[in-house]
Parts: structure tokens; sequence; C-alpha cells
């Protein structure tokens, strides 16, 4: 490819051997250059527009046949009689011909527009801000609030050492150490994590990162596999996503795979989301959460930090769970 | 002399309703009676326009002058073919039908009509294109090489300059993120899906923070088909479409923008290029139809969409400010070329070769700024 800036061309091999490493890092996966080669054409057979291409057909039958849908000329000179009405039938005809062609879009447009209008409404009663509304969820409850603190090095290597030579997903990014860590004991197929500042130092760093508050859509849109899901704070999950994740665990985790959830309580209080769920989460929400989905819950201790660990039956099926967490667990 | 020109629609914000319209402040300027006609025009364009029905009482003068804006089929071209005036045409290039192939059926039958009414066109004094590249489909048409020419837009950027921004919506693009911008008609030929492509592979390979500002008016059915990849590429809180936005909006999006990138397959022209010039946003664009021409060799060009290598380009402008400045620079330069005086001179040299000598003087005089005899 050449590219060429102020019309000189690049050298481009620099480039070249980036985007190459970011791809081997795990950055662009399979999934995601996969839906880079879909065309606009595709959502649109996707999608539910049919009626636009019964009205191209119908356009070009007609066409075709010699039907064109302009009207005659109108060259009549001004002040003559002859003309005046064919030239207002022919505006007419004209008008109404592309009005007709034209409706729907018009009417979906301003369907759009007023949805809009109405959703900004209902965001301006219900939190009474009259000045902005804003453009990245920043009416959200902040996930970053409770979020954990950085996780010493000490305990990032402890996890590593535990998740040795499996392939990892992790959600929620505790620092950059962990990452690393992974990346030299385990394999860090992708980390997810909703801070945009987080997930741009690992990024600078090669490491796979992607931001991100739907974790099932994105491990869907990455395409990502791996062994083991850790999740390092599950109160910025809100409790929807929590769920879709375990599903989407137990339909993509190998027979013995696992996931892990940190069960550190964070600070300060907690939340409830809009899915009804409280959060820091009880240890006996997350079990059942896992045994719902077939995962065997029990629990692990790695370098002092407690996790729920739920593994997937060896046989692929689901299993019931047993272990300490489903003794019961810690209500809040 | 009379001139009159003829245009399919006026409204605001289209790069042929504001060539016309400046083309028309002109020839009032010069001291020339001038007329501007449309099939169709908003509440703007009645302030400057007639419906082109009161064109017919001109037709017929051989001493005046008719310019015809040609940019989609519109029935009103047959004052142009049956006028005694002297006629010059300005082609701001058509739209290949096929892009709008599966979106808009409507659209496809006026831009086939349009390509297909070309070569009747060609009984006129002079064809113009507004770049080479609408020249050559000119001659490739029939036109006779000898009677074409160019004459590049005339943007509006002074429009610009004297809205005040939108202080608001600047503000929000004033967050620390890296702002990627693309501004235009939200239609297939500009392969918008593209630039959405391009910022996925920036926003999750090289910049988390970052987001895609989308401003133009929309096409609804291939609008869905955006929002549909937006979505299964996880962006939605990160690309906004704006929709058609006021000037002052305008203004904020551009001042707020870090890079302008243009994946457009299809461009007669490319006004928005040069808006991003004069703004300082270091444009990246594929180089396809006049896009080449109009960035005139500044500004970064690239022959094929590979996304992560494109991303990645993205990411070393982020961290090269030389780079960036030499962009930047070039840009100015190239800005140079469309100065209005340039546009003025060019114009004015097309209109001398159909003035008559009585018209000429009383022109001249006018731009001489003194009464003529």
């Amino acid at each position: 490819m050449t590219i060429y800036v102020n019309g000189r061309e690049l050298e481009e091999r620099g480039l070249v051997g980036k985007s190459e490493a970011r791809k081997r890092a795990g950055l662009y996966p399979e999934g995601l250059l996969r839906v880079l080669e879909r065309s606009a054409r595709d959502e649109l057979a996707d999608s539910r527009c049919a009626m636009v291409e019964e009205v191209q057909e119908l356009n070009r039958a007609l066409y075709e046949s010699g039907a064109h849908l302009e009207p005659p000329p109108d060259l009549a000179r001004e002040g003559e009689k002859k003309g005046r009405l064919e030239s207002f039938l022919r505006r007419f005809q004209t008008r109404f011909i592309r009005a007709v062609c034209e409706g729907y879009v018009q009417q979906q447009q301003l369907f759009n527009s007023y949805l809009s209008k109405g959703l900004i409404l209902c965001f301006l009663q219900v939190y009474g801000r009259e000045e902005e509304i804003p453009l990245e969820g920043e009416s959200m409850p902040d996930p970053g609030a409770l979020r954990h603190a950085e996780w010493e090095r000490e305990t990032a290597e402890a996890v590593a050492a535990a998740l040795r030579g499996s392939s990892c997903l992790v959600l929620g990014i505790p620092g950059l150490e962990l990452l690393e860590a992974l990346q030299e004991k385990a394999r860090l197929v992708l980390a997810v994590d909703p801070s945009e500042e987080v997930v741009a130092r690992a990024q600078a760093r090669m490491l796979p990162a992607w931001c991100g508050t739907r974790f099932a859509d994105l491990l869907e849109l990455a395409g990502a596999e791996g062994e083991v899901v850790l999740v390092t704070c599950p109160a910025a999950i809100p409790a929807g996503g929590l769920k879709e994740l375990f599903v989407w665990a137990a339909g993509h985790l190998p027979p013995g795979g696992r996931v892990l959830v940190a069960l550190n309580a964070p600070s300060p209080g907690g939340i409830v989301d809009r899915e009804g769920g409280s959060r820091p989460y009880t240890r006996a929400f997350i079990s059942s959460l896992m045994r719902s989905r077939g995962l065997v819950a029990g629990e692990r201790r790695l370098d002092g930090k407690v996790f729920l660990e739920g593994r997937k039956a060896e046989d692929g099926g689901a299993g019931e769970g047993g272990g300490a967490a489903d003794a019961g667990g810690e209500g809040r | 002399m009379r001139i009159h020109q003829l245009v399919a629609r006026l409204d605001p914000g289209d790069a042929i309703s504001n060539q016309a319209l400046s083309m028309h402040e002109l020839f009032r300027s010069w001291g020339f009676e001038s007329h501007l006609y449309a099939f169709d025009m908003d509440d703007y364009g009645k302030r400057f326009a007639e419906f082109d029905n009161r064109y017919r009482r001109f037709m017929h003068e051989r001493d005046d002058l008719l310019i015809y804006h040609f940019g989609i089929y519109c029935d009103n071209h047959r004052y142009f073919l049956e006028s005694a005036n002297r006629k010059v045409l300005i082609y701001h290039n058509i739209t290949p039908p096929e892009f709008y192939d599966p979106y808009y059926p409507e659209a496809v039958r006026l831009c086939r009509m349009g390509r297909e009414l070309m070569p009747r066109l060609k009984e006129c004094d002079l064809a113009l294109g507004d770049s080479d590249y609408n020249r050559r489909e000119l001659v490739e048409a029939g036109f006779p090489e000898e009677r074409t020419g160019v004459l590049p837009i005339n943007p509006p950027l002074n429009k610009l300059d004297e809205v005040e921004e939108d202080r608001a919506l600047l503000r929000r693009l004033q967050d620390g993120r890296t702002n990627l911008l693309f501004v235009g008609r939200v239609v297939p030929n500009k392969r918008v899906e593209d630039v959405v492509k391009l910022f996925a592979c920036y926003h999750y390979g090289v910049n988390a923070r970052s987001r895609l500002v989308i401003a133009g008016m929309h096409l609804a059915t291939y609008q869905t088909a955006l929002l549909s990849l937006t979505e299964r590429l996880g962006l939605l809180d990160k690309v906004h479409f704006l929709g058609k936005v006021s000037d002052s909006s305008l203004k904020a999006c551009y001042l707020g923008a870090h890079y302008y990138l243009s994946m457009s397959e299809h461009e007669g022209f490319c006004v928005p290029l040069l808006e991003a010039f004069h703004f300082g946003i270091p444009v990246l664009a594929y180089a396809a139809g006049a896009v080449p021409e109009t960035m005139g060799g500044a500004g970064v060009l690239f022959e094929e969409k590979d996304y992560p290598l494109l991303a990645e380009l993205l990411g070393r402008l982020d961290r090269d400010d030389l780079m960036r400045e030499r962009i930047v620079s070039a840009q100015y330069r190239r800005l140079e070329d469309f100065r209005p005086e340039v546009f003025a001179a060019r114009l004015r040299a097309v209109v001398d070769r159909f003035a008559s000598p009585a018209g000429g003087e009383k022109a001249q005089a006018a731009a001489d700024g003194r009464e003529p005899a």
C-alpha cells in the first residue's frame, strides 16, 4: 500500500511492522477483522429494509418499459396561455412522484428526530441537568467509583502464576502489571475495561486491551476464546452484564474452563443498577449465577485475594455446584 | 449583459448552491444584471432565486448568458437545451447510480437519467468542470475538448469564519479525547462505513480515548445500515452521527477535530477537504475521484484501505508533532489556490469571453469602481 504525505511517498515499513505487531498481540482479533470485511450492503441485507428493494424493482421495471416518471417538457413562453396549466401540472406531477418515493425516508427521519428529542427531554427530566447532554454515558453511575485499587505486583504475579499456561480473558484491568504478568506466564487473549485511560495505557504497551462496558458483546465481537475468564471487579459490571457474561462463558469456555471472580469489597458504598442488582454483589448471588449456567462454583485464595471460581464440567455439560461458596456464602 | 444561472435546487449548505450564490454576488458586484433560477428551493433559497419558469422571458435573448449548474437530473435542463442565450455548462459531477443502488431508488433514477442526459448538453459555448476530473468526464461524454475548461469551487470559508462556534458542542469535544471527523452528506459514495471501520481499528488498537464525529445530512436507509454496522462493532457510544448541522455547530466540529477522514470513492471536488485545511486539521483521504486534485499534493493520501495500517498512521501522527505541522503547513499553502480573488479572476475571464463590448465596458467600469460611459 502506498501512502503519500504532502505528495511524497511515506516510508511505511515501520507502520506495517507496528500494525502487524498489534495484530500478533491480539488487538485486532479475527472476529473484528471479519466484521471489517462486511459492507454496508451486507448490513442492509440483514436488516428489515426489503421495502426499499421493492420500490427500486418497481422503478426499474417502469423505467425499462419506457414509462419514464419525469413529465414532458414545458417550454411555453411567458404570457402564453398554453403551458401555464401544463407547467403547473408538470411541477405538481414531479413533486408528487418524488414525494411518494421519498415519503418513507422523510417519515423515518422525522421519527428519528422526535425520538431523539424525546430521549433528551426524558434525560433532562430525570437527571435535572439543563446545560449539557452527555456524549459518552457521563450520566451513568461511575463504575470507576467501585473499582478496586490497582493490584500489587505480588498479587498480579501470584494470579498469573496460578493461571500459568492458560489462555486468559481479563474483565477489568487492575493495573498493567497483571496484563504483563499474564502475557509472560500465561497467554493474554484480551482484556476489557470501561476506563479509556487504562486501556489507552495498555494499548501504548501493545497489550491487547479494549475499552467498553458490554463485556459479553465485546468478547463476541472479538471472537475471543480462552480457558480462563478473570473478572477482577464484578461491581463495575451491571447485573445484566454479569448474567450475559456467564451465558457467554458457559457457551464458549472449553470443558474444564474457568471463570474467576474477585470478591474483595470495593469502596466507597454500593449502588443499585438499572437491572436491579445491588453492587457490590454478594458471594451467594455470584455463585448462584455460576450454578445457573452449569458452572461448578468454588473458592480460591491467591496472595490473600479471594476469588469465586466457576468451572465448566470436564464433559462440557451442566454440573451441580459444590464447594465452599455453595454452602451459603456471605450475604452483605 | 444579463447573466442567468439555472440550478436544480437552491438551499443552504449545498456546494452547488453555494457556488451559484457566490457567482451571483460577483456578477452583481461587477455591474451585470444577474438572475438565479431554481426548480426548487427552500425559504433560504427564495431570498436569492426565482422559480425557473421565470427564466422563460429571457430565453430568446441572444446576448444574454445562461449558466447551467449540472449535478443531478432536473427537467429544467430543457430551458438550457432550448435557450437562444450564449450557454455555459458547469458540471459538478453526477454520482454513478450504482452507489445508490440498494438504498435509494429515486437517487438511482435521477443519477442515471442525469448521466444519460450529459451528451445531449454538449451543444453549448463552454463547458466547465469544477475539477479537471469533471472536465475529463465531459470530454468522455462527447463535449469538444477545446470548449471545455476548469472553474474550481469557491469554498465559502469566510462564512465559517464569521459565524460564532457552538460553544457547548466545542466544550464537549475538547474533553481530552482525540476527535476524528467526517463532514458531508451521509450517502453511499462517501463510504462512511469505511470511516467507521478505520475508527474501529484506531479505537480498539491504538487509542481508546477517541471518538468519531460525523456531521451531515443522512440518507435514512444508508444510515440504518451504518448504525447496524456501528452497533456490531460495539461503537454506538463512540460514533456520533450529528445529522445536518448549523454553521456554528459545523465550526465547532472543525475546531474540536484532530483529524479529518475521507474514505469517499467518488467526488467531483469535495469542499470539506478545504474546510478542514482552513481549520488546520490534518486530512487523511482515500485517493479517488477528484480528491487528489483538490488536495493538490497536501495532506495524506492513500490508495488502499488497510484499516489497521491507517490506524497506525493516525497513531504516528498523534506522536509526531513535526509531521503534523508539515502536513498542516502544506494544506495552508494549498488553500492559497482557492482564495476568493483567484476564483474571481477565473470567473471574470470566463465572463469576459462572452461579454459584449458594451457589457464588458460597463462591467469593467464597475470592477474599477467608476461610472460607465
